[in-house]
């Protein structure tokens, strides 16, 4: 893998024109929800691997990289919508430039044709996971184990193992209906030839035992063996010296007919009701159950639904819903998508079993109809044929369902007429048919021997027929069952001995992250065929799904870890980089210090570019030395993309609207950058700030506690020089504080609640004069804050407790606040 | 500026269940070689192939059989 140097990003998305220098190391993006951030993500995936996560898979059907990629306005011009990465590659001690254009997506430019670098960069396009976003963590933590399976494969770009299992599966299946379409004719074969040779059991005895006695009649030889080319009726001539055509065999001909007029009268067999009401039942029962099966078939969509869950309320049509209910709600339909599947498989046996009996009448009827044709009367017989037609239909339906279970209102419409007992007018066609055949002559002994054996032989060949097909049918079922049992096997293994790896590293980095409370957790990750199990200790009272009793920022949190885990065992030593977009929203603000020394103790060999709308985090980041270098996008809009705040561009963009005399624009700019300052300030020097539940401060609530706090630190740390006897210190701090208590008075923050007519809210209202004092003061104030040096705004350390120090990100600005002996 | 074509390989994770498969199949007195050898580079493809690709492939006759 690489490590990315900077990023140069040009009319690709929401972005106009951007440069980040990350310079090889860990890099913050600090912005509001709809800044850009995701931009620059996606920028970096599309110069990687010609591909952006966002615009491809389920839900994004219309969407596409040529046609949206390229910033609005650029649209038509995909040549101008490209992004350049200079990377090094640690391992070869090199460095490349990559180079991609929307126009042309698949090929991307290098700027070096070495064999061991395109290697690296080929590597690197297999592996795209190196981005992680909030909305995927959920994908590894909360989603039903079907779904989990292929979510951690792909991320393991392992889909082509579930790809080729459901083929194979697929493959199977098919093979299976064919050798029971296949057993099917052979039962009727069989039956048919019993039925004529009048036996129980087909055997070479039993066979030869009637073959013979009618050959005996026609003084023939006695065949003395069956086998695959025997002709039971050699020596037999197929028509009489008298006869010009074919006569019908009257006697099997009348027991046939006698069948058919049994089946009239006679009840449904039982197994073939029992089956039916099976069928019936089943199908009735899931259509009731709220569309069970309609549901069976939205199970795609149902997880896409889940993945869409970012807030409380539905991803499609904005009505509130809380979110953990929401996707209980989503899982519950897809769980019972799975049952529907099982009640299925229950349906296609009985199935099967309808078919044979409905085949087994399909060839008795067509041989009547052949009784009709033979006989060359000169009745009706649309009847028979209409009846024909009527079991091929309901054939042709119950075969569609075990191809593909799509119509199951046909199964149910076709089975809720009987089949079994033919109408009227087929039973008065097979009568008269049976008239007809009386009315033939009596055939001799000799003629309806030869007629037997003629019969025997044309049905034997259909038997050792269907006898080879089902034995080859059977045999490929054999081999195609074999290979995917050999396929699960395999996979199965392979995949576990993964998991195992991957649970145990997991659970060390929750572990790492959720000691204090959680030290003895454990997770288990169990892979089954089409789906991957995931259970987690919950504090010592056995495994449990992550989403049955943990926290959504706990949830996030082992979303992470299974995250750093999994890449960890996929790219072990290659995992030089990552992107984390947003995934730390949600992590509890009480373990985000370990977070931060999970990722630089387990992985620090790898670059991390991590994105986050919550400006606090960036902050703890920095404090906690994850992140060194960062960028904080202010704002963002159509025309020029993210607007990037480092301390020289705000007051540029703000003397750029003033000398405009757009002012309210000025007061809106400078406004949001003090927002931003006095939250970071806020958390740096630990302002005492009244606690609000919601989160949600304003500048009101923060700016004067901060500037309140800042005088009472300098005024700490003069008193602690002056107690270790540091004059010179001293009389620093003290030049500091005089000037904070001027800076700050300019500010006149300490005026917005007892004078309206200067409160914040009144800027925009003010002259251009007016208002460049206030810029000119804040400005001033900041200048004063940070460091000469690096330019960082001090922070007190530690965390928690009492103040020891107030230090800057280089220690060039250093105050001691610790007046404690040792 | 050297230029350089996307294409689909296999991981090594699947690469390796691919030859462990394969080595099953082999070993499996109940499965005909002529299965495995024409199963194997419909395998090594890149692309996941369709069921009835692998039925085409390993059982040619089916259809005519059928009919």
């Amino acid at each position: 893998m690489i490590r990315l140097q900077s990023v140069h990003i040009e009319e690709f998305r929401g972005i106009r024109d951007l440069t980040l220098s990350l310079n090889g190391e860990n890099f913050g993006i600090y912005g509001p929800n709809g800044t850009g951030k995701s931009g620059v993500v996606d920028a970096i995936e599309f110069c990687l691997t010609g591909s952006i996560t966002r615009l491809s898979g389920s839900g994004t059907k219309e969407l596409s990289v040529k046609s949206h990629a390229p910033h609005v306005d650029k649209r038509d011009h995909p040549e101008q919508a490209k992004v350049t990465i200079n990377a090094e590659i640690p391992t070869l001690n090199k460095t490349v430039t990559l180079e991609r254009s929307v126009k042309d997506a698949r090929n991307l430019r290098l700027s070096s044709s070495d064999a061991d670098v395109l290697e690296v960069i080929t590597e690197l396009q297999n592996h795209p996971e190196f981005a992680l976003s909030r909305r995927e963590i959920a994908k590894y933590i909360i989603t039903p184990p079907g779904q989990r399976s292929d979510d951690v494969q792909h991320l393991l770009r392992l889909d082509y193992i579930e790809g080729l299992r459901k083929s194979l599966r697929t493959f199977a299946n098919k093979r299976t209906n064919e050798a029971n379409a296949a057993n099917r004719i052979l039962k009727n074969a069989a039956k048919d030839l019993c039925d004529l040779l009048e036996i129980e059991k087909l055997g070479q005895d039993s066979i030869l035992a009637q073959v013979n006695e009618w050959r005996e009649l026609l003084g023939l030889e006695p065949i003395p063996e069956t086998a695959v080319d025997t002709r039971l009726n050699t020596g037999v001539s197929t028509l009489q010296k008298d006869e010009t055509k074919e006569t019908l065999n009257k006697e099997t001909a009348l027991q046939d007919i006698e069948k058919m007029q049994s089946a009239a009268s006679e009840k449904v067999p039982d197994l073939l009701t029992e089956n039916q009401e099976k069928v019936e039942e089943r199908l009735t029962a899931l259509l009731e159950d709220g569309n069970a099966i309609q549901e069976a078939r939205r199970t795609g969509f149902l997880q896409t639904g889940i993945e869409l869950i970012t807030d409380d309320a539905c991803p499609l049509c904005d009505t509130p819903w809380e979110q953990t209910e929401l996707r209980e709600h989503l899982q519950a339909k897809i769980q019972s998508a799975q049952e529907v599947q099982q009640i299925l498989s229950d349906i296609n046996g009985a199935i099967n079993v309808i078919l044979e009996s409905l085949e087994q009448r399909l060839t008795l009827v067509n041989r009547i109809l052949g009784y009709i044709d033979t006989l060359e009367s000169d009745f009706d017989h649309s009847a028979i044929t209409g009846y024909i037609e009527r079991l091929q239909s309901l054939q042709e339906t119950l075969q569609s369902f075990l191809q593909d279970p799509e119509d199951y209102e046909a199964i149910i419409d076709a089975l809720s007429e009987s089949w079994w007992t033919p109408d009227q007018a087929t039973q008065e066609t097979v009568q008269t048919c049976q008239e007809a055949v009386d009315a033939l002559p009596e055939p001799s002994e000799e003629d309806q021997a030869r007629q037997n054996l003629i019969l025997a032989q044309e049905r034997y060949e259909k038997y050792r027929k269907a006898q080879s097909t089902a034995a080859k049918m059977e045999a490929r079922e054999t081999t195609a069952t074999k290979i995917l049992e050999h396929y699960i096997k395999v996979s199965t293994t392979e995949l576990e001995e993964i998991y195992d790896a991957v649970a145990e590293d997991f659970a060390q980095y929750y572990r790492f992250i959720n000691g204090e409370d959680e030290e003895h957790f454990k997770g288990e990750l169990k892979a089954g065929p089409a789906k991957l199990d995931f259970d987690v200790d919950f504090y010592g009272r056995g495994l449990f799904p992550p989403g049955a009793y943990h926290s959504e920022g706990h949830q996030d949190g082992m979303g992470l870890c299974l995250y750093l885990a999994l890449m960890k065992h996929t790219l072990g030593n290659d995992f030089t980089f990552a992107v984390l977009d947003d995934v730390m929203m949600s992590i509890d603000a009480s373990h985000r210090r370990e977070v931060c020394q999970l990722l630089q103790q387990e992985f620090p060999q790898t670059q991390f570019i991590v994105t986050t709308h919550d400006r606090v985090w960036l902050q703890y980041m920095k404090t906690e030395h994850l992140v060194e270098r960062s960028k904080e996008f202010g704002s963002w809009d159509v025309d020029t993309g993210p607007k990037v705040w480092d301390d020289t561009d705000v007051w540029t963009d703000i003397a750029g609207d003033l000398q405009r005399n757009r002012v309210s624009d000025a007061a809106a700019t400078l406004r949001r950058y003090l927002e931003y300052n006095a939250h970071v300030l806020a958390h740096r020097l630990q302002a005492e700030v009244v606690f609000r539940g919601d989160g949600r401060y304003t500048l009101g609530d923060l700016m004067p506690k901060v500037l309140k706090r800042w005088k009472k630190i300098l005024l700490k740390g003069q008193e602690v020089a002056q107690k270790w006897d540091q004059s010179e210190k001293e009389e620093e701090i003290a030049d500091r504080y005089s000037d904070a208590k001027d800076l700050i008075r300019n500010t006149n923050v300490e005026r917005w609640v007892v004078n309206p007519s200067v409160h914040y809210n009144e800027w925009a209202n003010f002259e251009g004069p007016e208002f460049q004092k206030v810029v000119d003061a804040f400005q001033a104030l900041f200048i004063h804050m940070r460091c000469d040096k690096c330019q960082s705004f001090p922070y007190i350390t530690p965390n928690h407790g009492s103040p020891d120090d107030l230090r800057c990100n280089c220690d060039d600005f250093h105050i001691n606040l610790n007046d404690r002996e040792k | 500026m050297a230029d350089q074509q996307s294409q689909d390989t296999h991981s090594p994770t699947v690469q390796r269940v691919l030859t462990q498969f394969i080595d099953a199949l082999q070993a499996d007195d109940d499965i005909a070689e002529v299965v495995v050898d024409k199963l194997e580079p419909l395998l090594q493809a890149g692309s996941v192939p369709k069921a009835d690709d692998i039925n085409n492939t390993l059982f040619p006759d089916t259809e005519e059989d059928e009919s």
